[in-house]
């Protein structure tokens, strides 16, 4: 006999999934995982395939990655190669899938990277870039899900809201800093972005990407370079990165004779509970040791 | 009878207060027109401590707000997205304002966000400055500036 029951059942349960269906949106690194967060509040599902402290200059994508690329309705990578190799581009490729690009609008600044002219990925590191990425990936959620519209907006203009705040918040606790104490020592190249919006000085080791440290090292003549700046421009503290070994920076201290004013958030953002968790949580942490460390 | 009187008495209330009525509205008729009449050609000298150009914090889908607007008694009379200079005085065309309280609100969204703002508004009556008053806002706070000003007979007065 028909099990009518059943039947009556099934199609409720699909009335029920159909009613509920989210987008999910599958994100490349930490910082524009927690940007989207905030932006699809409950209305979308958002994945990222970096944890965080995991790199992404050196990252390799695994099996995992894939299924979650495939699965997704949205892609959303950073680009300006952050991302080595461009792993986000081609696992978005080998799924057939279209990807947004979050630094799509951003005039990239320039980095020397073994003799040759690069972009500079680090873009995130202002929160005027960051207002990029939020207004490209508002309009991709919007574009992939109209009837959220409203809610996407509305939370989007708030986390913009937060971060022009937040702007003049780092513009006032960096003025405590002397001009001439405003030089910025950390172990790679991300915070050029941030080093010229608020006047500062930026020299790192290791260069634009971590993966040069993989690959051969530092060489003698930048390290070399980076000991005399710190001895010429008489610097108080030099800072490691939270997603870097700090052995290069503490041998860089001892040779100059000067102190560690702590880890920054840099390629990276914190594991919950911490203050690098949010994207809102990690500038203003990273902010405060600056401004500590350098005042 | 005693119906009769009192339809009587209430007649001639009736007729009092008609003829009170009519008396007062002969009086102001012609006073109310005479202030509705009455207007002055107003124009408003504005200066920021900004110039204006797209708000990097704006968010770019759907309606976009103006970067700078001028609201007259309610009705947006002047917006630019652009072209505003910082410590540069720019006048607006004249308004034909009645005679009373008008007010002046400035919006702005300064996109630098480093100093304190301020905004100077100026009351022109027939190009001559009658009322002036400058506003400031503190590092990344939006210009929201009420400027309440009376127009009389003899001018205008600032209310603030
Ligand atoms: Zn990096």
């Amino acid at each position: 006999m028909f099990n009518y029951k059943a039947l009556i059942l099934t199609c409720l349960l699909m009335t029920v999934s159909v009613c509920s269906a989210e987008i999910t949106v599958a994100v490349s690194t930490t910082q524009i995982y927690n940007l989207t967060y905030n932006i699809a509040g409950d209305d979308a599902k958002v994945l990222s395939i970096l944890a965080p402290g995991q790199d992404p200059h050196t990252y390799q994508p695994v099996t995992k990655d894939i299924e979650t690329v495939q699965n997704a309705d949205v892609i959303i990578e950073n680009g300006l190669h952050l991302e080595g190799k461009n792993w986000m581009k081609t696992l978005a490729e080998d799924a057939g899938k279209p990807l947004i690009t979050a630094t799509d609008g951003i005039i990239p600044l320039i980095m020397d990277k073994d003799g040759t002219k690069v972009n500079d990925p680090h873009a995130w590191f202002t929160p005027r870039n960051a207002a990029v990425y939020v207004n490209n990936i508002a309009k991709a959620l919007v574009k992939h899900d109209p009837d959220n519209r409203a809610s996407y907006i509305s939370r989007a203009k708030l986390l913009l809201a937060s971060l022009k705040s937040l702007d003049g918040w780092i513009r006032s606790e960096v003025s405590v800093i002397p001009p001439e104490k405003r030089v910025l020592v950390t172990n790679h190249d991300a915070f050029q972005y941030f080093a010229t919006e608020y006047g500062f000085i930026n020299t790192a080791p290791i260069g634009c990407s971590t993966g040069s440290e993989v690959g051969g090292g530092v060489t003698p003549q930048r390290r070399e370079m980076v000991v005399n700046s710190i001895r010429e421009m008489n610097v108080r503290s030099i800072f490691f990165e939270t997603t870097i070994n700090p052995k290069l920076i503490r041998e860089i201290a001892k040779d100059a004779g000067i102190s560690i004013g702590g880890s920054l958030y840099s390629d990276s953002m914190g594991d919950s509970g911490t203050p690098g968790e949010t994207y809102i949580g990690m500038m203003r942490e990273n902010v405060i040791k600056i401004v500590r460390g350098l005042k | 009878m005693r119906f009769i009187l009192t339809a009587a008495v209430w007649a001639v209330i009736l007729a009092l207060v008609s003829f009170v009525f009519s008396i007062r509205g002969m009086e102001s008729g012609p006073i109310d027109k005479e202030v509705k009449e009455k207007h002055a050609e107003v124009s408003f000298e504005i200066t920021a401590t900004f110039s204006v150009e797209d708000d990097p914090f704006a968010l770019n889908i759907g309606d976009k707000k103006s970067a700078f607007e001028l609201v007259l008694d309610g009705q947006t009379v002047f917006s630019a997205e652009k072209g505003i200079n910082d410590r540069v005085s720019f006048t607006t065309e004249s308004f034909e304002l009645s005679t009373g309280k008008h007010e002046l609100f400035v919006k702005a969204n300064p996109s630098d966000t480093r100093i304190s703002q301020a905004v100077r508004v100026q009351v022109l009556l027939s190009g001559n400055p009658i009322s002036s008053e400058t506003y400031w806002f503190n590092p990344g706070q939006a210009v929201n500036a009420a400027h309440v000003f009376e127009v009389t007979e003899k001018g205008s007065q600032n209310e603030h």
